[in-house]
């Protein structure tokens, strides 16, 4: 984006500009993190809620995973059950 | 305490092993006990950067597989106290690299009573670099200010953030810090490069340090000498200042500005340089 200025002046905009523009967009749509760190574990919690209400489970039976790449995000959560702990009906 | 600090950030060439020597070296210098191991398996530079390839018995991969001690393979740093440096292996064979043996590695140099384990990790996500970065209670993710770089920096910092064990055991996150290298203020200046503000502003991590771009960095590696040990010139002091920050002093930012000119001075050269386009 030129400023109104750059244009009054006629000034070319910088190539800096241009590349923080660019790097924003392009952060902000791979998300490799800034999903704050703390999401996974609410999610986690939420989870162990969750099940726990049918079956016991500790919280390290449960593992969340965010795994991206260029093309999408995958969001694995899988929960192991202790030996012998059957489904309550 | 000992505590492991790796060097990472993705994008290669940026200036891992530079500033893997420089901090370890720094760190030595300010009395620190300190091993820097490289983790660029097949791809040993370390050693030539701190000038000690002449006495690579022994490396990392030999350590792990039980073919040398840990002492035999360390080379004492001959320009600073209570430095160890632990090369690379020359194999071809990545996988070399075991998760155990690496764990085991570390745990026995912090038995050893080193203060600072400095993991210099290779470029790229691939396993040397995730196991550089797995045991790592800090990170010095160091980048650029150019776009591949800084895209690569939020990549690793992603990583660092899901594959370290302090995250894999939802322990205290690794604590992440920017050192800006090959900084150039006037090209800054002019608008032709990624301010460190800008930098900051896109990465959202905390700022190490800054280091200018500078002809010093080449002299160093060509002699095996790291630029801190030059404490006169303005990388080593650079570098000192992040050292000093890592340690937990505040220290004002220096070298991010073109000298200040004045209004005048700074109007006359803009005319002067569009006169003469």
């Amino acid at each position: 984006m030129m400023s109104l200025l750059d244009r009054i002046l006629g000034r070319q905009p910088k190539t800096a500009s241009l590349a923080k523009e660019r790097l924003q967009v392009i952060i902000a749509r791979e998300g490799a993190r800034h999903s704050n760190p703390e999401l996974l574990h609410q999610i986690k919690q939420a989870v162990l809620e969750a099940v726990s209400k049918f079956v016991a489970v500790r919280p390290e039976d449960i593992a969340v995973d965010l795994d991206s790449d260029r093309e999408m995000e995958v969001l694995s959560v899988s929960v192991s059950l202790p030996d012998g702990k059957k489904l309550k009906a | 305490m000992s505590e492991v600090i790796v060097v990472t950030s993705g994008k290669g060439g940026v200036g891992k092993t530079t500033t893997s020597a420089n901090i370890s070296a720094g760190l030595a210098l300010r009395g620190k006990k300190v091993a820097v191991i490289d983790f660029d398996v097949g791809l040993r530079n370390l050693d030539l950067v701190m000038g000690c390839e002449r006495r690579v018995v022994y490396d990392f991969v030999n350590v792990i597989n039980g073919e040398a001690t840990l002492n035999q393979a360390l080379i004492r740093d001959k320009h600073a106290p209570n430095l160890y440096i632990l090369p690379a292996s020359q194999t071809r064979d990545k996988e070399a690299l075991t998760e155990a043996g690496v764990e085991k590695v570390i745990k026995d140099l912090k038995t050893m009573g080193f203060d600072y384990i400095v993991c210099d990790s290779p470029a790229g996500i691939e396993h040397g670099a995730l196991m550089a970065l797995t045991f790592a209670d800090h990170a010095i993710v160091v980048v650029n200010p150019e776009v591949s770089s800084v895209r690569d920096s939020d990549r690793i910092i992603g990583i660092l953030q899901s594959r370290s064990r302090r995250a894999k055991e939802g322990r205290e996150p690794v604590q992440e810090r920017l050192l800006i290298t090959r900084y150039s203020p006037r090209r800054v200046r002019a608008g032709e490069m990624l301010s460190y503000l800008d930098i900051l502003e896109i990465l959202k991590v905390p700022l190490l340090g800054v280091i200018p771009e500078s002809q010093r960095v080449l002299e160093a590696s060509n002699s095996g000498v790291p630029a801190v040990h030059e404490p006169t010139t303005e990388v080593a002091q650079a570098y000192f200042d992040a050292i000093d920050r890592f340690l937990g002093k505040q220290v004002p930012l220096r070298f991010v500005a073109e000298e200040d000119k004045g209004f005048l001075r700074r109007l006359f050269d803009s005319v002067s340089r569009k006169a003469a386009a």
